[in-house]
């Protein structure tokens, strides 16, 4: 329901024979546009039932030496990603990207994009 | 011998003299005459990640040694060429015209040997065995494939028009799990983001040569 929407059916409310106020009417606008986005993802999120990445972190590291090789120096990206279900245990996946993996993500993550792009200019 | 065909628990020594198996390793590369370059070629081996059991074992029937000494001039050969191995390209002068380079001369290596030790430190064989050191080396998990799919949610038990899109994805990894999760539009936005930001990191990191360790 956009603003335009509510106003319509609050109005229809307090016009009604035991209806709302105005004051009261005033108040469910003022609610609704302060917390309509939060509503709707939640009752989204009550439909997602795999799990849903929660967060990430991230740090970049530079190699610079291993057991038998002397000098590496490359840099080497690791990331934590976390997985879980509404109201479960999370789980924690660590990653390890050399910039090759990074770039390779990077494309997939761009493909993705445009996906959903050219979906909401067509809806 | 190891499972590679290889044993790595004898330290050469930096003098002639006897090793754990009683034979200098110049000494005893002497002594397998012939087979001495079969022997460094199933090192080479072992260094590129191949199993050499059967190698070993063929060379052990053709030469007049003990399997003591046999073990300890392989593993010399073998930890002198991990050492050799170890150090940047740049940080060696490819002096192989003389029995000095490395201080083969002090472990009696004959000439020839030194320079097939050469061949595997500064030839083409070289980026095999880093690049088999690299895979087996100590990490994370990587990323070796994404499958993705874009769901738009038209309505659910909730929300009577929610057409909502979604990103399911599935991360194969190189320890042979995979993972699904569902990536909501702002968290994707919010990983794109990140890994965008990760790249420019890794370029930026490349670009200081503060953080290069120099020889």
């Amino acid at each position: 329901m956009d603003l335009n929407q509510l106003e319509a059916f609050l109005t229809a409310q307090t016009k009604k024979q035991g209806g709302i106020t105005a004051d009261q009417a005033a108040v469910i606008a003022k609610f609704w546009k302060n917390h309509r986005t939060k509503i709707r993802e939640s009752l989204i999120n009550q439909s997602r039932w795999d799990n849903t990445l929660k967060n990430m972190n991230w740090r970049v590291d530079l190699k610079s030496q291993s057991r038998h090789v002397d000098q590496i120096n490359t840099p080497v990206a690791i990331v934590e990603m976390e997985l879980g279900k509404n109201g479960q245990e999370s789980e924690f996946l660590c990653l390890e990207f050399d910039e090759a993996k990074v770039t390779q993500m990077l494309k997939k993550l761009s493909e993705i994009e445009e996906s959903i792009t050219a979906l909401t200019q067509t809806t | 011998v190891g499972a590679s065909g290889v044993g790595i628990g004898v330290q050469v020594a930096h003098q002639a003299g006897p090793s754990a198996g009683g034979v200098g390793l110049g000494r005893g590369v002497l002594d397998m005459g012939c087979e001495a370059q079969r022997g460094g070629l199933v090192v080479v081996s072992a260094l590129e990640g191949k199993d050499c059991k059967e190698s070993v074992r063929a060379i052990a029937e053709s030469v007049d040694l003990s399997e003591e000494q046999l073990t300890s001039l392989i593993s010399g050969m073998y930890t002198l060429l991990r050492e050799a191995l170890r150090l940047p390209l740049l940080t060696f002068k490819q002096e192989v015209s003389t029995r000095s380079a490395w201080c083969l001369d002090k472990l009696r290596i004959p000439e020839e040997l030194i320079m097939d030790f050469a061949s595997v430190v500064f030839g083409n064989r070289r980026p095999v065995v880093e690049a088999t050191t690299t895979k087996q080396g100590n990490k994370l998990p990587s990323v070796n494939d994404i499958k993705w799919r874009v769901d738009v949610a038209i309505s659910t038990s909730s929300l009577a028009r929610a057409l909502q899109p979604s990103i399911l994805m599935l991360l194969k990894l190189s320890d042979g799990t995979a993972h699904r999760f569902e990536v909501p539009v702002v968290k994707f936005q919010e990983l794109r983001y990140n890994v965008a930001l990760i790249l420019k990191e890794m370029n930026d990191l490349e670009k200081r040569s503060i953080l290069k360790i120099q020889d």
